[in-house]
């Protein structure tokens, strides 16, 4: 299979299990900023 | 069983024929309308709700006020700092960088977007070749980005963060005046970066994407191996070097046409006098 296409189906494959894990991450605090 | 395998690899190619022509026709349009576009509904405000459950296809401060999506960077500092593997975050950029590799830089980014709109200031020009320096970006993604977020538990990229300061820190201290007893330190620091990188800006083609974005970083591997990518018909190109002088990059693109350090701006392919350069999909 073609380079290009692999990292396309490598990348679907990492979103599923991204979700699977139902990761979330915080947006940044006020505190980072100042 | 063999009429089955010829029928599923038409199928994939006619997929990659059809990615091609609709980012060839995306490439018609104008790319200064089409970034602009991409700043405004990544800063639309409206669906921040929701939408700061995907990471933007570009660089840009989650907290600005108006920013519907997340940062990328920000957010694999944040897996960094729990320590935890980044699967959906690099699943999502991984994607853009599959597709067409660094073609979100040239784009979609509104930081880009910002450098390009500088550049165009009348002022006197610094064009610098990129050269090792370039590799200083993935310093900062592999450093600012990982290892440090990792061992201090702190995101010392957007501490640091032109882009930051910018979109957030700035808007931000604007609209809660009761965050300005909270500026110290830091905040001079990032203020001096932001000032001394759009100076910066001025006077040479995005330096930011050159030398710093860890997000580039990220997606310069992806420029060889992606499914769009740019190809020169050495028939036709008479290596008259336009298109590295045209390039922000400086890139001589008739020699290395998916360079890592190619936004995929495309305006060589626009300037080829001959034609040589265009875009194609996997073959």
């Amino acid at each position: 299979m073609k380079r290009g296409r692999l990292l396309i189906l490598l990348a679907l494959l990492l979103i599923v299990i991204g979700i699977v894990l139902q990761q979330q991450w915080n947006t940044l605090t006020n505190a980072v900023l100042l | 069983m063999l009429v089955m395998h010829n029928h599923k690899k038409s199928v994939a190619e006619r997929d990659v024929m059809l990615l091609t022509r609709l980012v060839r026709w995306l490439v018609r349009l104008p790319r200064h309308g089409v970034q602009l576009i991409s700043t405004l509904l990544i800063n639309s405000y409206f669906f921040a709700g929701t939408l700061k459950a995907i990471p933007c296809w570009g660089f840009n401060c989650y907290a600005c006020p108006a920013a519907s999506f997340a940062c990328p960077i920000g957010s694999l500092q944040h897996f960094a700092i729990i320590r935890a593997i980044p699967f959906y975050v690099l699943g999502v950029i991984g994607l853009a960088g599959a597709l067409w590799g660094r073609m979100s830089c040239g784009w979609l980014c509104p930081f880009g977007f910002l450098q390009d709109l500088l550049y165009r200031v009348r002022v006197r020009k610094w064009r610098l070749g990129i050269g090792r320096a370039g590799h200083l970006r993935y310093l900062m993604l592999i450093v600012l980005v990982g290892i440090i977020p990792l061992l201090t538990r702190e995101p010392w990229f957007c501490k640091l963060c032109p882009a930051g300061m910018l979109e957030g820190g700035i808007p931000v201290v604007l609209t809660q005046p009761s965050l300005r007893e909270m500026i110290g330190a830091l905040y001079a620091v990032k203020f001096i970066i932001l000032a001394g990188f759009l100076g910066w800006m001025l006077v040479t083609p995005r330096p930011f994407c050159r030398y710093i974005c860890p997000l580039g970083a990220f997606w310069s591997p992806f420029n060889r191996h992606s499914v769009v990518r740019l190809e020169v018909d050495l028939q036709r190109c008479t290596r008259c070097q336009r298109c590295q002088r045209v390039c922000t990059a400086d890139i001589p693109v008739y020699e290395t046409p998916n360079a890592a350090a190619c936004i995929r701006c495309l305006e060589c392919v626009r300037q080829c006098p001959e034609g040589a350069l265009h875009l194609e999909g996997e073959s």
